[in-house]
């Protein structure tokens, strides 16, 4: 069964086009990364996917149900880490996960334990009363992993989760996601530190100019040489590294 | 430094105002400099030239000293109390090989554009004009007089900013309660001369103003030895005698006294920067809701009551009190709209929060919008949310009103019904405006001005549509149908509300269609 299907889905802003014609199918279960270069579409993919755009034409459908008729209890199933993380920055990490987990319907001693288990993994640790507002770039993204995690969803879709993580956390991100993938969690996963798309996904999208350049699997796109060279000679571009003061 | 504020902050206003802002801020400003500053300035100039005619003497010193005191000192203090502490990114510039003092300086030139310290700035400059003029051998001491009352704001207020964000870090309510004691100041220092003479205000307020100048400047004159501005003055006084290396001397206390202030708040702000502060504060308590409009309304509130503009809001209904009983009692007296007019005016002041309801709530306007909750929901909690903010405010005027006012039981109730009949018709009002114009507050300062135009015409019709209808039609039932009163203010509350509810499903229709517009306004 597909888990997410996207069929000729255009999003314009004014006169740019955003993201072209896309059409994709992902299976349930599947952990696919969603390469591109900066602008290329992935994160306006990932806000037509989660409900926070709309698409100027085509269908969106996820776990067998239009978005568009079934926001609500699609939002219910599916977690969302967003680029920017979109947190409520006026409250605490604590705070913000307890108003989270009620919104999706957790009882509060269901909230509290998985918060003190994702917080004691994640190994976030911060003043009993400092706000999001006051935390660092790296606690800002645990804490919307959190969040995004504690209602055990059935998707999982992540905006560049690693950027800004250090690397021992980093490592307890790749295991807990390996973890879902076992369970059957289908996770869309955006980034550009390639070296760990390559270790966690099955399967790679790679988006340029809004459209998709080539589907597949790991070993159907790198055919022998390096993910990123295989990127590189995708999407195209690619300059030559030296700069005219440091020769 | 200065360059890139300079540029952030002419890149800001060109994305918050547009063209139509600037020029509303321009016409604001143009109103404000010519029925405010204008005259302030030319009173100062003349005051100057008073006090300069009056040194040598005891009385003046004291008198410009305490003068110079409150312009600068208590200006500064209140500046940093209302508009927070820093321009400048410090976090950011401690990345770069800069010295402390050169970021330091660079924020004192920074923050001497804003409003407060350019009013307090432009009239300690006409007051040593004015000092200059009358004694031109006076003229010397005019650059250190002037700058010494514009550095005394720029640094008091980072002082007391950097203090207050301290406070507000350690403990939520320390700045409410500095307002409250600042504003409690103003509705005591009102009330005095009707204490003290024992009249109305009406009756003899020349006499009761005169009386408590009288009494001040007693206090003053007690208090002159310690303030650092009376030393200026005295170096004036030895100036205008002749005696140059006294007036000499005599400048070192000020600036001395200065100096130390800005050495000390360079190092808070730099500790700030460094996140040197360290909470030993009990945890944040956890809410608990059962509905999702429950969780909305929580946020909402708690929200508000977090954000600096919020707790403002809390003294509104003190500062409307002191206002009907003190400068605008001579107009407003026992006037029958008085105590609905004093409601209508509170709730009036609501409108930033009800006409864009998503503001405080900024980037995290996302996360509502990605969590699994009805729009319908989004605006009841809302609504919930904000009508415990200003329900509190209702009970703070209601009571305020019944200790100074002692109005009749028919008046408070009438007063209470229409605030709330307004508050339902904001309400509704807001959920279409804060979708159609959205703006970011910033919750860490009481200025909010990037308002639209839109919003600011909207504002404007409510205030003068329901402030006029609303007043005009209590006026003429207290003359001639006063036991009306409260059966109508019911009747206008069960109609706003009955068109509040009526309305909910257009306005959670147009969230759902419009929040890319309204995600992209608030980032």
């Amino acid at each position: 069964m597909a888990a997410i299907v996207l069929e000729h889905v255009t999003k314009r802003f004014g006169n740019k086009v955003a993201v072209a014609d896309l059409s994709l199918t992902i299976e349930a279960g599947a952990f696919v990364g969603l390469l591109g270069r900066n602008g290329a579409g992935k994160s306006t993919t990932l806000k037509m996917l989660t409900g926070l755009l709309e698409p100027t034409s085509g269908t969106i459908h996820l776990l067998g149900k239009s978005f568009a008729e079934n926001a609500l209890e699609i939002k219910r199933r599916i977690g969302v880490m967003p680029e920017d993380m979109a947190l409520l920055e006026m409250l605490t990490g604590s705070q913000y996960l307890r108003f989270v987990g009620r919104m999706y319907g957790l009882e509060d001693d269901v909230i509290d334990s998985r918060r003190a288990e994702l917080f004691d993994k994640l190994d976030l640790a911060a003043g009993p009363r400092t706000v999001i507002a006051d935390y660092s770039f790296g606690m800002k993204k645990k804490v919307a992993l959190s969040a995004a995690l504690i209602h055990a969803p059935e998707v999982l879709f992540l905006d560049e989760p690693f950027e800004g993580i250090d690397p021992v956390t980093s490592r307890t991100i790749k295991d807990i996601l390996n973890a879902l993938r076992k369970r059957g969690t289908t996770i869309l996963l955006t980034s550009h530190i390639l070296e760990i798309v390559e270790k966690l996904c099955e399967e790679i999208a790679i988006l340029e100019k809004g459209a998709l350049h080539g589907r597949g699997t790991l070993e159907e796109l790198r055919k022998g040489a390096s993910l990123e060279s295989a990127f590189v000679d995708l999407v195209g571009g690619a300059r030559d590294g030296e700069l005219s003061w440091l020769k | 430094m200065l360059a890139a504020h300079g540029q952030a902050s002419t890149n800001r206003a060109a994305r918050e105002l547009g063209r139509s802002g600037v020029a509303v801020l321009l016409l604001g400003l143009g109103a404000i400099t010519t029925t405010f500053l204008l005259p302030l300035w030319t009173a100062m100039l003349g005051l100057g030239w008073a006090f300069g005619k009056s040194l040598p003497g005891a009385g003046a010193e004291a008198l410009l000293g305490g003068l110079l005191f409150g312009m600068s000192y208590l200006g500064g203090a209140t500046s940093g109390t209302i508009s927070g502490a820093k321009q400048l990114t410090w976090e950011s510039y401690r990345t770069f090989p800069v010295r402390l003092r050169s970021v330091f300086l660079a924020e004192l030139v920074a923050s001497a554009f804003d409003l407060m310290p350019i009013v307090l700035g432009v009239s300690t400059l006409s007051l040593s004009v004015g000092l200059a003029i009358a004694n031109v051998r006076l003229l010397p001491l005019v650059p250190f007089v002037v700058a010494e009352g514009i550095v005394g704001v720029l640094v008091v207020q980072l002082l007391v900013g950097a203090l207050a964000e301290r406070a507000v870090r350690r403990l939520r309510l320390a700045l409410n309660v500095l307002v409250l004691v600042l504003a409690l100041g103003i509705a005591v220092g009102t009330m005095i001369p009707m204490v003290n003479v024992g009249v109305s205000f009406q009756d003899d307020f020349l006499g009761g103003a005169l009386a408590t100048i009288g009494k001040l400047q007693a206090v003053l004159e007690q208090l002159a030895i310690i303030l650092p501005t009376t030393w200026t003055a005295r170096s004036l006084s030895a100036l205008a005698e002749g005696h140059i290396a006294l007036a000499a001397l005599y400048q070192l206390v000020p600036l001395g006294a200065l100096a130390s202030m800005a050495f000390v708040a360079a190092r808070m702000l730099d500790r700030d920067a460094a996140g040197d502060i360290v909470g030993d504060a009990p945890p944040a308590k956890l809410w608990s809701f059962r509905t999702a409009a429950a969780g909305i309304a929580r946020l909402q509130f708690e929200t508000l009551m977090d954000s600096r503009v919020g707790r403002f809001g809390l003294v509104f209904p003190l500062v409307v009190v002191v206002l009907v009983r003190g400068p605008l009692t001579a107009l407003v007296g026992r006037a029958p709209w008085a105590v609905p007019g004093a409601f209508i005016y509170v709730a009036l002041l609501g409108s930033q929060f009800q006409l864009n309801q998503f503001g405080l709530d900024a980037h995290g306007t996302k996360a509502l919008l990605l969590l699994p909750i009805d729009e319908v929901d989004i605006w009841r909690g809302k609504a919930r949310g904000l009508l415990a903010y200003q329900t509190i405010q209702a009970i703070s005027l209601g009571v305020f009103l019944a200790i100074v006012q002692r109005p009749s039981l028919v008046e408070l109730a009438s007063g209470i019904l229409v605030f709330f009949a307004m508050v339902a018709v904001q309400n509704a009002v807001g959920r279409a405006t804060s979708v159609l114009m959205p703006r970011m507050m910033p919750r860490k300062r009481v200025q909010s001005n990037a308002m639209p135009i839109r919003l600011v015409l909207v504002a404007l019709v409510m205030s003068l549509g329901f402030g006029g209808i609303l007043g005009t039609a209590f006026a003429v039932l207290a003359r001639h149908a006063p036991s009306f009163r409260p059966v109508i203010a019911l009747a206008l509350l069960v109609i706003a509300v009955a068109v509040q509810r009526a309305l909910l499903p257009s306005a959670s229709r147009l969230l759902r269609r419009r929040k890319e517009r309204l995600l992209a306004a608030l980032g």
